[in-house]
């Protein structure tokens, strides 16, 4: 292709720059405002024309939300994460095992059955939740969460980390099975160390997904020290004055954990996109 | 994928007679199957299964507070057909979604397409654009309220200097339409990402020495997105439109979020799903709140059903 400096291509190719800068400042100006608004001083968040910068940054804010109850909804967040993706792991990798490589009646149906599941949204089985949960004594307790997280996660990881272990080659198991190890022997020193980048990618997409998950939390927790963080942050408007600065600095830290995560599989998911969509 | 014969040959190397049952290798693949599948199986049952069966008997009762009440047949289903509350929050839905899925793909389609042409720059920039996505949503439905705030906010700002004044000090929720501008800005923010890299991902399949040949044959640039590029990545291209027509439909956190009292001002940002919420849980009508749910569950139904019709055509 030749390079020459046409005025035509001069035009597309500044359209293109002009069009490329746009798109990243619209991606990436929210991340900036959010910090820059939590560390700049009050007057200069509650002013008409917006400081881009600011020449005196405080941290204050960052220190006062840990003298309240943001560090236990932290942990809270934290705990409902983290059981959520252990106890969906748990049932979901073996199930997801038994739908890849186990000749099954009716399974073309169950693996619909999983995929429609996925398009079910939390509100239309949020009443019934609630009332289970009620019954069980499970309203403003951590575990009730973390039962109804369920309802969005396994369905979701069988899926994907059934999509991984169908594309491991059956002829590995098969050489342990030859040496005399167990299906379950195989699954656990076999199978399942190969299928790790998967169940990793499905874990932190179920971690994702609790970690953000409002409505559940907001209808089974009404103590301040119990809630999350996504609910906790709504506390921030109920006050007449909205602590604009303070909830920013709450949003920052509770971006963080998944801006790393995303951090850590971008590569992957950037790939894996286009796969996906095509089932 | 459902139909790979994966079941074909692994037989486990062990000895164990033939009997009844079609034989060890079905038994084998039976008894794990029943050891591996009942776990998970029964927890879905639990929290999915047996809830869609609680929702659809509430639907029939009374129902108010946690009590069941009195059977009441199909009443809460017939009040809402003449119910304008419900109308009005089903119509705002509807216009919600179509508003919503036709900027995104639209704005998808224009980043999927300037990646497209910068190949040297797609994998950094494909990171850039991916990052909303990976913004919690209920971080981004706070920090978009505070960008569009009337007095202090970034928006107003940047019209106000580029000369529209009336946006200087602007209540975007103050009224229902205006809301949604503010709304939907963050959840267009929030989706196009992921479905600008899927249709970049169809995009690098769509074989360049047919494009080649189209410009040779003297086609130009908007020719060739409207007559080849288009109908070739249609199908992927329908089936995000489907996919996030769903995920449009069951939005709640946003409006959540960046409304007080959620919905408001005075329900003009009602979408069902949050009528639902509300009508269950902050007017404790958890009967008919139950009915709202079912009749989102049919559209749903329906919806999926569209995207299976969809992805199977895709496969063959």
């Amino acid at each position: 292709m030749s390079r020459r400096l046409t005025p035509r291509r001069l035009l597309t190719g500044t359209g293109l720059t002009i069009m490329t800068t746009l798109l990243v400042v619209a991606c990436l100006f929210p991340f900036y405002w959010m910090f820059v608004t939590s560390i700049k001083p009050e007057p200069e968040i509650f002013t008409k024309t917006p400081h881009l910068w600011t020449a005196n940054p405080t941290f204050e804010r960052y220190g006062a939300l840990f003298e309240g109850d943001f560090l236990q909804q932290l942990v809270n967040s934290l705990i409902i994460s983290t059981a959520t993706v252990a106890l969906t792991l748990l049932l979901a990798v073996v199930a997801a095992y038994a739908l890849a490589r186990l000749h099954i009646r009716g399974k073309t149906v169950l693996l619909v059955v999983l995929l429609s599941l996925q398009m079910l949204p939390e509100i239309v089985l949020i009443i019934p939740l609630y009332r289970f949960a009620i019954d069980a004594g499970l309203i403003n307790t951590l575990i009730g969460v973390i039962v109804a997280n369920l309802t969005m996660t396994v369905a979701f990881t069988i899926w994907l980390v059934r999509g991984y272990l169908v594309g491991i080659p059956i002829e590995i198991e098969e050489a342990a099975w030859v040496d005399g190890a167990s299906r379950f022997t195989a699954l656990w020193r076999i199978v399942l160390p190969l299928a790790w980048p998967g169940i990793a990618a499905a874990a932190v997409q179920g971690f994702i997904s609790a970690w953000n998950e409002l409505l559940i939390a907001v209808t089974f927790l009404r103590e301040e020290e119990l809630k999350t963080l996504p609910v906790a942050l709504q506390s921030f408007f109920n006050e007449y004055f909205v602590d604009w600065g303070g909830v920013m600095a709450a949003s920052t830290l509770f971006s963080i954990p998944i801006l790393v995560f995303f951090g850590l599989v971008q590569r992957r998911l950037a790939q894996g996109f286009g796969g996906a969509v095509k089932g | 994928m459902a139909v790979r014969a994966d079941a074909r040959r692994q037989p486990p190397l062990r000895r164990v007679p033939a009997r009844r049952g079609g034989g060890w290798l079905a038994r084998d693949h039976r008894r794990y199957a029943l050891l591996f599948l009942l776990p998970a199986l029964a927890v879905l049952i639990g929290v999915i299964g047996v809830p869609l069966l609680d929702v659809l008997w509430l639907s029939l009762h009374d129902g108010r507070g946690v009590e069941t009440g009195e059977f009441v047949g199909f009443e809460h289903y017939t009040e809402l057909v003449t119910d304008a509350q419900y109308l009005a929050s089903l119509l705002r839905t509807i216009v919600w979604v179509a508003g919503t899925v036709a900027l995104s793909m639209v704005l998808a389609l224009a980043v999927a397409l300037l990646l497209n042409r910068l190949p040297r720059w797609a994998g950094l920039l494909g990171i850039v654009v991916l990052l909303p996505w990976a913004m919690p949503r209920v971080a981004s439905g706070i920090i978009w309220k505070w960008m569009f705030n009337d007095q202090y906010g970034v928006v107003n700002w940047l019209l106000t200097s580029l000369g529209f004044e009336r946006f200087d000090g602007f209540s975007w929720f103050a009224q229902g339409e205006t809301a949604f501008v503010a709304i939907g800005t963050a959840s267009v923010w929030q989706r196009v990402p992921f479905l600008a890299i899927a249709l970049y991902g169809a995009l690098s399949t769509v074989d360049r020495a047919v494009l080649e040949a189209a410009r040779v044959d003297g086609a130009g640039s908007l020719r060739i997105l409207l007559r080849i590029t288009l109908p070739m990545i249609m199908p992927v291209l329908l089936i995000l439109i489907v996919l996030s027509s769903i995920s449009s439909f069951n939005s709640f956190d946003y409006v959540f979020v960046m409304t007080t009292p959620a919905g408001g001002p005075n329900h003009e940002t009602e979408l069902v799903s949050i009528l639902t919420w509300v009508t269950g849980f902050g007017l404790l009508e958890q009967g008919r709140a139950a009915a709202i749910a079912v009749t989102s569950l049919l559209v749903l139904s329906a919806l999926t059903a569209v995207y299976y019709r969809l992805s199977r055509e895709e496969r063959t």
